[in-house]
């Protein structure tokens, strides 16, 4: 479990305003690090699905959990992580502003070019429930579940 | 027949053009969750033409350039006009020590494997976000953005500050790693 900070800014030393625009969502090196504990999991015959990882921000607070098989396990080296971040970065800036938007752009990015499946996102709602999101068939929007509770 | 087919073509036209927006639209749309749908940020207003060029200038001994051509980027769906950088940051020859290359990627040729390049302009239009995406051991993050600053007063001058991502990491950083670029530290640059 971990946190991605608010925005916020600094001044440079010549007065000038530097804000600092967060991508609040896993990053690339959230996923490897998640992956290496699904593997870790495969490794010691623990239930895969017992794998989960949570991000906490103070706009939508978001969790992932390994819904796939164990041929979906999927890990990354350093240098495929490295090689992640310039594509993801460039993907998601421009959802930056609407967490729905930024939801499709993670979904998309990991789906199709990370090429992870069998990871769900789920959105862990204020009033205590919680919200699947998928991508769509075509991959152009996102489908919302209500989970039970 | 003809009537119709121009209809829909117009039609696919205005559809097209409706998600166009400019650089500096595209900036808005950092802060603003009801932003119109868009799929390429066009540099309407020619605004990244003042950053093209080789850039120099020097901090705390060491020496900064930089190098910046207008670039063209699409990926799943998605376009943008965009800068691609290079850098080269090297320590001066002194007191009989040679020359040291900290970083330098001005002779790489292709555009797209210079791990630097823009991100678009930040809210307020003062400066243009630029990712650096350095190597680093594991433990560190050497990557973040890098942003570029001209007073419109004094074109031939511009300020660099690198701030860096926070991120997941696995292990400790060794106390010897250094990042490439200072960090939140202003850097002087003069047009070449």
């Amino acid at each position: 479990m971990h946190t991605h900070v608010n925005d916020y800014d600094v001044t440079d030393a010549n007065g000038n305003t530097v804000p600092r625009i967060g991508i609040k969502i896993f990053s690339p090196a959230d996923m490897t690090y998640f992956m290496d504990l699904v593997q870790n999991a495969q490794t010691k015959g623990q239930p895969l699905g017992d794998v989960y990882a949570v991000m906490v921000s103070s706009g939508v607070n978001y969790q992932i959990r390994f819904t796939g098989n164990q041929y979906q396990i999927k890990t990354f080296t350093s240098d495929q992580t490295k090689a992640h971040r310039e594509p993801y970065e460039r993907h998601l800036t421009p959802f930056i502003g609407n967490p729905q938007k930024l939801e499709l752009g993670f979904l998309q990015y990991i789906s199709e070019k990370m090429n992870l499946k069998g990871v769900s996102l789920y959105k862990m709602n204020a009033d205590g429930t919680t919200t699947e999101i998928k991508l769509n068939d075509n991959k152009t929007g996102t489908i919302e579940t209500n989970c039970p509770n | 027949m003809k009537k119709i087919f121009l209809i829909l073509i117009l039609l696919f036209a205005i559809t097209c053009k409706s998600q166009v927006v400019s650089l500096e639209e595209a900036a808005q749309c950092i802060a603003n969750p009801s932003c119109p749908d868009y799929n390429y940020s066009k540099d309407i207003n020619n605004s990244l033409q003042k950053y093209v060029g080789t850039w120099k200038g020097s901090h705390n001994g060491t020496t900064y350039e930089m190098k910046f051509v207008k670039g063209f980027w699409e990926d799943l769906g998605m376009k943008s006009d965009d800068l691609k950088g290079r850098i080269r940051i090297t320590n001066p020859s002194s007191n009989g020590f040679p020359s040291l290359i900290i970083f330098d990627n001005f002779n790489e040729s292709d555009d797209s494997k210079t791990s630097f390049f823009g991100l678009g302009f930040q809210p307020d239009l003062q400066a243009y976000r630029m990712y650096f995406n350095g190597s680093s051991p594991q433990g560190c993050i050497n990557y973040g953005k890098v942003f570029l600053r001209i007073n419109p007063n004094a074109p031939n001058q511009m300020t660099i500050f690198y701030w860096s991502d926070m991120d997941i990491v696995v292990g400790d950083c060794p106390p010897t790693f250094q990042q490439t670029f200072p960090e939140k530290q202003v850097i002087n640059l003069t047009k070449q």
